[in-house]
């Protein structure tokens, strides 16, 4: 599909579905993989609405229906309101799904999400060009950098404030992508090694089997890599200078185990007072360290709404008098169960080559019983 | 009698393959993850493994594929990947790890039927 349109159905505020005739999809953007669990390639599950798609598609005109849905939150029953029109094509349609019946419209927080989605991004964007030229002409003067210091901090915590807003009605982390977990840490430790070099931080990693054969993760490979790096940085920074970082990955039946031991990761910062500087911050540092903390803590939030999509959890253990932090992920499948969809899917599909099984068992057996009826006749 | 073993995590699709396949003469083993379909393999030696690519545990079906056919004892075995990812960039890295056939569930069970007689047929 065109990259410009991609954008403009993924950006679509009602969930879209493109289907054929019989009810398959050819594409889900995001709002209706959120809503409906359907991806490209699956058939509709809800029968009033594969008999709208059929309708509409024979007769040419619009249908309203109430279809099934993925419960989400607290309000609504999962039912979805949808309206199917005629595709492009003759024998497509699209399905446009709204609210959820009985849900509240909840379009205050959406908004607020949106606004900051579509109203900072941008601004955000030049302050970042006008700092770095403002670092570039700074000519080394001490009050010029100690400014441009503080607005990146807080450039950095916006640009997380983004990002965590761009996750809510995002349809692009129910991705399920197939992810090798090492070559991701990789790529991950290649963005992080510059600020481990600045620290002089070793960094060791260890796991149970060869790193090549970890178990694979599935999901937003995108968000997920996120996760890997935030934690990877703030582990790094909460490192004392000169000292070794050890990360362990450790295969727990389904589960697999990131672990970064003996090291407050987010939570270092916490344990300072406001305002006092952290042992070894540079002179001058400590109106740094508000916006710091700031940063750590959207990040903390950011990491662990992603990682509790994806069916996980950050935690802190303590082990042998060490304070270690978690990265804790089901592995070798996404974490939303798209089973009963599929099963009944299948099913049908049982059903329908039965007869044409049955008949293929009964030639099978025919020729061995034939013989036998030839010699008692 | 020809061996199949089915590595399926969901007990209502491994039975539903199960049904299939008893219309037809075969020897039918079932796992339900990754890593005991591994050492199901290597002890009953089927001639042909039905194998899920999506399945909770330390190995999903690719890595199962990947470690048969990276075996000399074992890479004899057709593997028959069923998934519900239909994708092209799916399908072809089901052939860089070495699948003889890629189902797209919910796949036809008559299709099963011809694919697993197709790749047991004499060569």
């Amino acid at each position: 599909m065109h990259a410009s349109l991609t954008e403009l159905l993924e950006n679509l505020r009602p969930g879209l579905l493109w289907v054929t005739r019989e009810g398959i999809v050819r594409y889900a953007n995001g709002e209706a993989a959120a809503r409906t669990g359907l991806a490209a390639g699956r058939k509709l599950y809800d029968p009033d609405l594969a008999r709208a798609v059929a309708q509409s598609v024979a007769g040419r005109v619009p249908r309203v229906v109430n279809a099934a849905g993925v419960v989400t939150g607290t309000a609504g029953n999962g039912e979805l309101k949808c309206r199917v029109i005629p595709g492009l094509a003759q024998d497509d349609a699209f399905v446009l799904i709204g609210q959820q019946v009985g849900q509240d419209d909840g379009s205050g927080f959406d908004n607020l999400m949106q606004a900051i989605r579509t109203d900072v991004r941008e601004p955000l964007r030049g302050a970042r060009a006008a700092l770095e030229l403002v670092q570039a002409q700074g000519g080394g003067s001490g009050e010029i950098e100690a400014l441009s210091d503080g607005v990146g901090q807080l450039l950095d915590v916006v640009d997380k404030l983004v990002d965590l807003a761009s996750l809510w009605g995002s349809g692009t982390l129910l991705a399920n992508d197939r992810i090798e977990l090492w070559p991701m840490l990789q790529q991950v430790w290649a963005e992080v090694e510059p600020q481990a070099l600045d620290r002089s931080v070793k960094v060791r990693f260890h796991a149970q089997t060869g790193a090549d054969s970890l178990a694979t993760l599935y999901g937003s490979e995108r968000w997920l890599k996120r996760v890997f790096a935030e934690c990877l940085d703030a582990a790094v920074r909460a490192t004392q200078r000169g000292s070794l970082l050890e990360i362990e990955h450790r295969q727990m039946g389904a589960r697999a185990l990131i672990v970064f031991r003996d090291c407050g990761v987010f939570a270092a910062r916490n344990s300072a007072a406001p305002g006092v500087p952290m042992p070894g911050a540079a002179k001058g540092s400590a109106a740094r360290q508000p916006s710091a903390g700031a940063r750590e803590q959207i990040g903390l939030k950011l990491c662990q709404h992603i990682v509790s999509l994806h069916g996980g959890q950050l935690r802190e253990e303590h082990e042998d008098g060490q304070r270690n932090f978690l990265i804790d992920l089901p592995t070798g499948a996404p974490h939303r169960d798209a089973g009963p969809q599929l099963d009944i899917a299948q099913a049908q599909r049982y059903a329908s080559d039965l007869a044409a099984l049955m008949s293929r068992a009964r030639k099978r057996a025919a020729p061995a019983a034939a013989p036998a009826t030839a010699a008692g006749g | 009698m020809n061996r199949v073993l089915i590595v399926e995590d969901q007990s209502d699709i491994r039975k539903l393959i199960r049904m299939t396949l008893e219309f037809e003469a075969y020897e039918i083993h079932e796992a339900s993850d990754g890593a005991s379909g591994l050492r199901m393999a290597r002890a009953v030696m089927p001639s042909i493994m039905l194998l899920d690519v999506m399945m909770p545990g330390e190995m999903d079906g690719l890595q199962v594929c990947q470690a048969i056919k990276g075996d000399p004892h074992l890479r004899h075995i057709k593997v028959v990947l069923l998934t519900a990812r239909g994708q092209a960039r799916d399908q072809e890295a089901g052939r860089a790890a070495g699948a003889d056939e890629y189902l797209v569930k919910p796949f036809s069970p008559l299709q099963l039927i011809d694919t697993i007689e197709r790749l047991m047929a004499p060569a």
